[in-house]
């Protein structure tokens, strides 16, 4: 007699959870224990080497006071911004030329990833050479140009757009590799479609490729965001945080606090805001996105949108005639 | 023995199968009996020579090993831990060390930054990661009161050298009257200048038309800020390239406290209130913020437009770097920027260096009578910064007694004078033989004209109103602080006065942390190695 399905059902789970048990261990021990252990540390008065206080809520207020831990939040969000606008903006327009490219595509895509390829000491070593006003080829260029002397790394605002080129130059290629895969996968009748009916190309981009690219675009945001807000190598290398606090971010402060000064309390603390931070601007990111995928998806079935477009095309051709 | 049953034979041959079968089993049966045979006998003779070499010295047969070959520490390996800065102040001697003793020399560099976590965290953990620990004599009071590291008083009466080492390093030796370091380094910083800019008689002429008054090693800050405007923009050194005034470390998150309090201690180190730099010691309020400290704050800040711009982000290793490659008039910094003039391969500035200790002021800041004080010549308060590379035992160590000896080796009077006289091993004078210019000129570096950069070092150390560094536990945390304000007043953020206001609230609260009582007994030590 078989086994009825209700008590094979059982046995079967209770396989299955054996053997998602070892990979379940690894992940509660090495990702759930040290996030709850680290809002453990941020509720306490923790110095290396210390003894630890549980102090509640005093690391949070107290560096939510603090005007530099301030400065470097707002400089870790503008840094966000930037970077991931200016990286994707070019790594989807790098990615739509190389598309389009027939020939010598592959060694164009490999000479696109060679920033990415390289360690962050590397570049940012590159980078602090290529900003130093005395001796680096920018301000050089900058001078047989006749244009001013810039002051990258001792002047605020320019060293914060130092720190955005350096960093715009290493990630672009990650944004362009998302892209280029995402391009490379849309599907090709909807084009060729297009193409019959007389769209333009810009109609083409904005209606076909720019919506059905919204997941791979997300993704490459979304991933590229989360890591932009930890920044901490290049900046370490370059500036330091400086001059004064101009380009410190959350990340360096919080190495700093706990580190070099020993607070592991506030360091925690530190983090732990970021966390929630990012959490927030993810949730709230994925819905913007998914309530813009939708809304750009619906002139695609609209005849009335395609017939007009058929239109416009017919009235550029008169014109170019 | 019954003969192995028969089994079916295909040979041919006519034999009987019985036989054959019986006669192959009889070879593999005497094949196994021969290579048993050849492991017993094996075994048997390894047996016997094991024996034999036990019995051997007892018969006779083979001399022991002889007892003065064997070195005194045979198979013991010591692990040290240094900063990686300082690390080939280290190596440079272990070979000999090893050759000398058979034991074994395992060098653990940390990154600069990093070492002070990476020591506590092994303190802290108690597990035997180093037997000896290199490291800044600031935090000798924390690790000693913690019991991290070991007294070495049972030591030292077989060290026939420490009085050698010159009185103000030496007392960083102590910790409430015992000794739990060995030196090897003397840290205190001055000022270098360019003689071809300084004694150049046209420079001198035009100065005096300019500032009234004569052109020489600065004695007050005002005068290195004239002289710093005076040569910045134009080429004082003929060789085609713009000059600057100045180069200093500015830059966050590095030695700039150090840098900033060398200014500071003209201002606030009152030569009739000795210890009182930091705080007061009766009631341990910090004086960071007091009038001294706020002008020292604003004058280093006025000094940025005789730079060079990215003298803000500038290290202690850029500016090593910079100065001996460019044309800058003056730096402040620890000895090491001389030993970086003399390498004719990344210098230009070779045999063109001078040196004055730290400008004083007519005017010092005094706290009791919250008033300026007028001197008639300018009171100097040189300042030894960061304390100086010093060795401890750790306390978790096996082999403490090992790592005494190497530590002892390191300090050697000779090996100590050849860590001196090396470039790159970030040992600077502490001795009084180093003091003498012969070893600097004939050794590595061929030092040019060593005697009045010595002679700089030691007035530097020996002068009345001399100042120590911060030597409390949580030092790393009240110059973390300092760094962090200081930073928001250069870059503008805010007023001097504002920033050193906050920095003292948060002195408050490190002290606090700590343990006023306990914070004060440790500083009130410290006011008794000054004055």
């Amino acid at each position: 007699m078989r086994p009825s399905k209700s008590t094979a059902r059982p046995a079967r789970n209770a396989t299955k959870r054996l053997m998602l048990a070892p990979a379940f261990l690894f992940f509660a021990a090495f990702t759930i224990f040290p996030l709850i252990f680290t809002a453990y540390v941020s509720l306490s008065a923790w110095n290396i080497g210390g003894r630890h206080i549980f102090i509640g809520l005093a690391n949070y207020r107290s560096i939510l006071g603090d005007i530099t831990y301030l400065l470097s939040l707002r400089n870790t969000v503008l840094f966000t911004l930037a970077t991931t606008f200016i990286e994707y903006v070019l790594g989807f327009g790098i990615a739509y030329l190389v598309n389009g490219v027939a020939r010598w595509q592959r060694p164009i895509r490999l000479a696109v990833l060679l920033p990415m390829l390289l360690t962050p000491i590397v570049v940012g070593f590159i980078w602090k050479m290529m900003l130093d006003p005395s001796f680096g080829p920018i301000d050089s260029v900058l001078r047989h140009l006749g244009l001013p002397r810039i002051n990258w790394l001792s002047s605020a605002v320019p060293a914060f757009m130092g720190i955005v080129l350096a960093d715009t130059w290493e990630w672009t290629p990650f944004m362009f590799l998302i892209l280029f895969a995402g391009l490379r996968s849309l599907p090709t009748e909807p084009f060729e479609s297009a193409r019959v009916d007389g769209a333009s190309p810009w109609r083409i981009f904005w209606d076909l490729t720019f919506p059905l690219m919204i997941p791979a675009s997300a993704a490459a945001i979304l991933l590229r965001s989360v890591e932009s807000f930890k920044l901490f190598d290049i900046v370490y290398l370059i500036t330091a945080g400086g001059p004064g606090v101009a380009t410190s971010t959350v990340s360096l402060d919080a190495y700093f606090t706990g580190l070099r000064a020993g607070d592991l309390g506030s360091a925690a603390a530190m983090t732990i805001i970021l966390l929630i931070i990012v959490i927030v601007v993810t949730m709230s990111f994925l819905q913007l996105v998914a309530r813009f995928g939708q809304s750009k998806m619906r002139p695609l079935s609209s005849p009335k949108d395609l017939a007009s477009s058929r239109a416009n095309s017919r009235t550029q051709v008169h014109e170019t005639r | 023995m019954k003969r192995p049953g028969k089994s079916k034979s295909t040979s041919g041959s006519g034999t009987n199968p019985q036989f054959e079968c019986g006669d192959a089993k009889m070879e593999l049966l005497s094949r196994r009996l021969s290579r048993r045979a050849v492991l017993h006998g094996g075994l048997k003779a390894a047996a016997g020579a094991a024996g034999l070499t036990a019995l051997a010295p007892m018969l006779g047969l083979v001399k022991p090993a002889d007892a003065q070959n064997r070195r005194r520490y045979d198979g013991v390996t010591v692990k040290v831990a240094v900063g990686s800065f300082m690390s080939t102040g280290v190596t440079l001697f272990t070979k000999a060390w090893e050759q000398e003793t058979g034991g074994k020399v395992e060098v653990v560099q940390i990154p600069f930054g990093d070492l002070y976590s990476k020591l506590l965290s092994a303190f802290t953990s108690h597990v035997n990661a180093y037997d000896l620990v290199i490291y800044a004599n600031d935090w000798v009071p924390e690790f000693a009161s913690a019991g991290y590291i070991i007294s070495l008083e049972k030591y030292y009466p077989e060290k026939t050298n420490w009085n050698t080492v010159i009185p103000p390093v030496q007392h960083l030796m102590y910790v409430k009257g015992k000794r739990y370091t060995v030196p090897m380094d003397g840290d205190c910083i001055f000022g270098y200048y360019r003689k071809d800019a300084i004694d150049n008689p046209q420079h001198a002429s035009k100065f005096k038309a300019k500032y009234g008054y004569d052109l020489m090693p600065p004695t007050t800050w005002k005068q290195y800020h004239d002289i710093a405007e005076f040569f910045t923009g134009w080429d004082w050194a003929g060789d085609g390239i713009k000059g600057w005034g100045v180069l200093e470390a500015m830059g966050p998150h590095d030695v700039d406290p150090y840098i900033f309090t060398s200014h500071a201690t003209a201002y606030s180190a009152h030569p009739d209130l000795p210890g009182t730099l930091f705080f007061d010691p009766a009631t341990m309020k910090p004086q960071i913020a007091n009038p001294g400290w706020v002008r020292a704050l604003n004058e280093w800040k006025a000094l940025k437009p005789f730079g060079p711009p990215q003298m803000a982000t500038y290290g202690g290793g850029d500016e090593r770097g910079n100065y001996p490659a460019g044309n800058y008039v003056f730096t402040i910094d620890w000895a090491d920027t001389g030993v970086e003039a003399q390498d004719p391969t990344v210098s230009k500035i070779r045999g063109k260096l001078g040196y004055f200790i730290l400008p004083g002021s007519t005017e010092v800041y005094n706290y009791k009578t919250k008033k300026w004080d007028h001197f008639s010549t300018p009171s100097h308060a040189p300042y030894l910064g960061w304390g100086g590379w010093h060795g401890s035992v750790t306390a978790t160590s096996k082999i403490q007694d090992a790592a005494w000896d190497f530590l002892n080796f390191l300090d050697s009077t000779r090996n100590a004078l050849v860590a001196v006289t090396t470039a790159g091993t970030a040992r600077n004078p502490y001795r009084e033989d180093q003091f003498d210019p012969k070893p600097w000129i004939d050794g590595p570096m061929h030092y040019d004209d060593p005697k009045p950069y010595l002679d700089t070092i030691h007035a530097s150390f020996y002068n009345k109103n001399t100042q120590f560094d911060l030597r409390i536990p949580g030092g790393g945390q009240y110059f973390n602080s300092l760094d962090k304000w200081i930073q928001l007043a250069l870059s503008g953020s805010m007023s001097a006065e504002r920033a050193l206001t906050h920095c003292a609230s948060e002195w408050e609260r490190i002290t606090d942390q700590f343990g006023r009582d306990s914070q004060r007994e440790f500083y009130v030590t410290l006011q008794k190695m000054t004055g």
